[in-house]
């Protein structure tokens, strides 16, 4: 009885090991169209911030219902991670049931009060950086930029991430 | 005089030739008393062996290191792609972990009925480089979670068998250095997986999972090369052989499968025999507070780069793999050292190991301490080559003193005692951690260290009296065996030089006790002798903490006390031996239990019981709490009506009651015993005792003072002085 028990515990794990796994749209080289201009890794920057890039091979052309994987917009997370894999900017508000009942929602002001600016130049300026945990030291920040086709869909796993510090803001 | 001369010389002579097959069996087992290291190629030569089995097992672990050292170095990279917190990364590894910790338990059952280790480790190999290749397809958490507990059950096999096959699978005067190469290819493989997570994230450009997958590949095919391995059965070289030579120098003839039918322990009742090896415990406890040193060492040390040298993921990798680099070559070192050492004396690794440990976190310290990364670099590389060694020594050790059957199990038990001290260390680091600091913390590892240190060290004046009494087994098995292939005569119950402890108060002393066939005999002391005790140790209540108990020629020291009746032992209890809260003929059901569904034979033996004390029947639906102490003794002796056991064991049977009532139950006992089984009978009262028996023990402080005819048992006023003297003389004549 234990043994099977044990045989039916180590199916279920096998099974969702497997469920979990998904072949397509996964990234195993690393994606280099994406390099960051400003701020450099983990320097301290000061307020307001640009976040700058170039890129290759993809046409930031904004959300213009295409589903092609070369052009669309780029998505800047900040200090959160990006929506997984094939998921939209909806995803963004998935756990707030009021924007779930909002079909306009989540706008532009909706994301970027939650650290996600939608954009089809190379660059992103911040008044603001969100607030840190509370520390010794510099405040750690982050950024994500993923890229979006033309309904805002992700494309890919390709995420570049770069971090950077600021001068510790006091909590009062 | 020259009588007693005579007697002292044979009693010599038999200590001499003990010595000398303890001797020979201790050359067997490797230890030869001399500090020379045979060179490993004519050895491997004279038994035809190569050192495929070192290599396709040290590939196994080298590669098992892979997915755990590689999600350690990639961790913010998989965090990052996930989308997930540290926290849920380390609640994940957590749970890794906890399989890690149960998971070489499973392992050992699963290799204890059948000569398939080699085939376990194959299995569990390939499934941990298939884990590997999958973890870079994983998604989500909960497939991140199942790909990290499905590697955590499959190394399992890594923890509780590779180190016994390879004993097993060499000659002991190879064996610490076999387990010192097999650590170092193990070593070899901390070097490696950093390494090659470099090269693949590196000059191939893969991402995280690409590296998981390259690694998943190349697991694989590493795997792959260890088809070939195979077990050769426990104990090959060492506990088997020396049964073979035994057999061999008793009766000139090859051994047959004789030890076959002895009965075998069940898988519990291994690991509760192993924990009353002293060394084993000993080591277990050591091994605990290596846990509290050792995980949270390789947790920590990687902060401690980070925050104290500023060392980022790159220069990390290549710190980790120096000082492991480092401890390859002090494992080449310790060797052929630390067989020469075995050799002449397994405790003087057990010493080695300990000092080695104290003088690692001494360097643990001042690396954390030391004002220059030069420094650092020097304490910690000592520090991790010093601790590698200790491996090779403390598994040496460890294996050796056990039956080669259950070493998977004793490699599954320690492993585990290491795991729970590394959660402990865990926690007490962070909360050190917190209060002075990276560098304080690291370096108050010293304390857990030196105390590990001084256990190990301990341990070393048990391990040769352990390694004897192992030794003590298996002679004593193959004599039995010897005997029963001639057909001579064995008493049905032998106890040979019990000892018994309540915790640390011993109260068995070396005791020897025989029973034979439809034999009745009386088991006399004082009150506080050890005669319930030895009660308790024949029906399986308590275990001995040395010494054998055989039934029918077959080793059921260990064995649990349930499965010990229906080999036809039977104890009455003294005292009230009823359950109170039942009635009587609940009682009498309770007692057929072991009869299984039975019902009609149940009934029927109720009946019997009811013949024999008509009380009984009288009283049938009262509470045993209730019945007089004489009906509860009937109640209690009942159960040998109803068990029909070949042995009966009863203890104080006229403890408090009348005259009238005793010589009934008496009477009783006499009919059982006439009905052919055996009986032993504990009594304060020598006079009703000896009026029942000719043959007769004497207990006195746990120690076996008489062993002969009653009427002798009366002559001696030394042994009786103290409690029976004058009512048992008067009782006789």
């Amino acid at each position: 009885m234990r043994l099977r028990t044990a045989r039916a515990g180590l199916a279920v794990l096998c099974l969702v090991a497997a469920a979990g796994c998904q072949a397509g749209q996964l990234q195993f080289k690393n994606d280099h169209r994406l390099s960051f201009v400003s701020p450099q890794a983990r320097h301290r920057v000061t307020m307001p911030l640009t976040i700058s890039w170039t890129m290759k091979d993809f046409d930031a052309v904004g959300l213009d219902g295409s589903r092609d994987k070369g052009r669309g917009v780029f998505a800047v997370f900040v200090d959160r991670a990006p929506m997984p894999v094939g998921k939209d900017l909806r995803w963004v508000g998935h756990k707030d049931t009021s924007c779930k009942r909002d079909p306009r929602c989540p706008d532009a002001k909706y994301l970027a009060d939650r650290g996600v600016l939608v954009t089809t130049e190379t660059s992103v300026t911040l008044d603001v950086l969100p607030s840190a945990p509370d520390g010794a030291g510099d405040e750690q920040h982050y950024v994500n930029v993923v890229l979006l086709d033309g309904t805002g869909h992700r494309i890919g796993e390709s995420a570049w991430y770069r971090p950077f510090t600021s001068k510790r803001r006091s909590s009062s | 005089m020259t009588a007693v001369l005579d007697g002292a010389s044979v009693l010599d002579a038999d200590a001499a030739t003990k010595a000398a097959r303890h001797a020979a069996a201790r050359a067997t087992l490797g230890v030869s008393g001399t500090a020379d290291s045979p060179p490993l190629r004519p050895i491997l030569k004279e038994h035809g062996l190569t050192a495929y089995p070192l290599v396709a097992l040290g590939l196994l672990g080298l590669v098992d290191l892979f997915q755990t050292e590689a999600f350690t170095i990639l961790t913010p990279e998989v965090s990052r792609a996930l989308g997930l917190s540290l926290g849920a990364i380390a609640g994940a590894r957590t749970l890794a972990f906890l399989a890690i910790i149960l998971a070489p338990l499973p392992m050992a059952r699963l290799a204890q009925s059948r000569g398939r280790r080699a085939l376990i480790c194959i299995v569990t190999g390939i499934a941990w480089s298939v884990i590997t290749l999958f973890t870079g397809f994983v998604t989500s958490l909960l497939a991140l979670i199942a790909v990290l507990v499905l590697d955590g059950i499959s190394t399992g096999s890594a923890t509780a068998l590779h180190a016994p096959l390879l004993v097993d699978s060499y000659p002991p005067q190879a064996r610490v250095r076999v387990l010192s190469g097999y650590t170092a290819m193990k070593a070899a493989g901390l070097v490696a997986a950093p390494t090659l997570v470099a090269l693949l994230a590196g000059p191939f450009d893969l991402t995280w999972r690409g590296v998981f997958v390259g690694l998943g590949l190349f697991s694989t095919g590493t795997s792959l090369l260890a088809l070939g391995l195979k077990d050769p059965g426990p104990g090959r070289f060492d506990t088997e052989a020396l049964r073979a030579e035994e057999h061999e120098q008793l009766t000139g003839e090859h051994l047959e499968a004789l030890s076959a039918a002895q009965v075998e322990l069940g898988f519990f009742e291994i690991l509760r025999r192993i924990l009353l090896i002293p060394t084993v415990k000993r080591l277990a406890v050591g091994y605990t507070a290596i846990g509290v040193l050792l995980v949270p060492f390789g947790i920590f040390l990687s902060t401690f780069l980070d925050q104290r040298w500023n060392l980022g993921p790159g220069p990390r990798g290549a710190f980790f793999a120096g000082i492991q680099a480092a401890s390859v070559l002090a494992l080449v070192l310790f060797g052929s050292r630390g067989e020469k050492m075995f050799r002449l004396d397994p405790g003087r690794v057990l010493v080695f190991c300990g000092w080695a440990l104290v003088a690692a976190v001494t360097c643990v310290a001042a690396g954390a301490l030391a004002p220059f990364f030069v420094l650092t670099c020097v304490f910690f590389g000592l520090a991790q080559s010093l601790i590698a060694v200790l491996t090779p020594g403390l598994t040496a050790s460890l294996l050796s003193i056990m039956d080669a059957r259950y070493r998977p199990h004793a490699a599954a038990v320690v492993g585990m005692f290491a795991a729970g001290g590394s959660i402990l260390g865990v926690l007490l680091l962070t909360g050190i951690d917190r209060r002075i600091g990276i560098s304080g913390a690291l370096a108050s590892l010293a304390v857990p260290g030196v105390v590990a240190g001084l256990i190990i060290r301990s341990a070393a004046k048990l391990i040769g009296p352990d390694l004897d009494r192992m030794i003590d087994e298996v002679l004593e098995s193959e004599d039995i065996a010897v005997i029963k292939a001639r057909g001579g005569h064995l008493p049905m119950l032998s106890c040979q030089g019990v000892d018994f402890s309540y915790g640390q108060l011993q109260v068995l002393f070396d005791v020897d006790f025989t029973v034979d066939d439809g034999e009745m005999v009386a088991l006399l002391g004082t009150n506080g002798a050890g005669k319930s005790t030895l009660l308790k140790v024949v029906s399986g209540i308590g275990l001995p903490s040395r010494g054998s108990v055989r039934f029918r020629g077959e080793d059921i020291t260990y064995l649990d006390a349930e499965r010990r009746v229906p080999l036809g032992i039977t104890q009455v209890p003294g005292g009230r031996a009823v359950f109170g809260s039942l009635d009587v003929v609940e009682n009498l059901r309770a007692f057929g239990y072991s009869l299984g569904r039975d019902r009609k034979r149940i009934e029927e033996s109720i009946e019997l019981c009811f013949e024999a004390f008509p009380r009984l029947k009288e009283r049938r639906t009262s509470l045993a709490a209730n019945l007089s102490g004489g009906e509860q003794q009937m109640v209690g002796l009942s159960k040998a009506l109803i068990l029909q056991p070949q042995l009966l064991l009863i203890d104080e049977l006229s403890l408090g009651l009348a005259p009238v009532i005793v010589g009934q139950l008496l009477e009783m006992v006499r009919r059982i015993n006439a009905g052919g089984t055996a009986v032993v009978l504990v009594e304060q009262s020598v006079n009703i005792a000896l009026s029942l028996v000719d043959h007769a023990y004497f207990m006195e402080k746990g120690e076996m003072r008489f062993d002969g005819p009653a009427q002798q048992l009366l002559e001696r006023d030394d042994l009786l002085r103290a409690v029976f003297l004058e009512g048992a003389s008067k009782a006789q004549s």
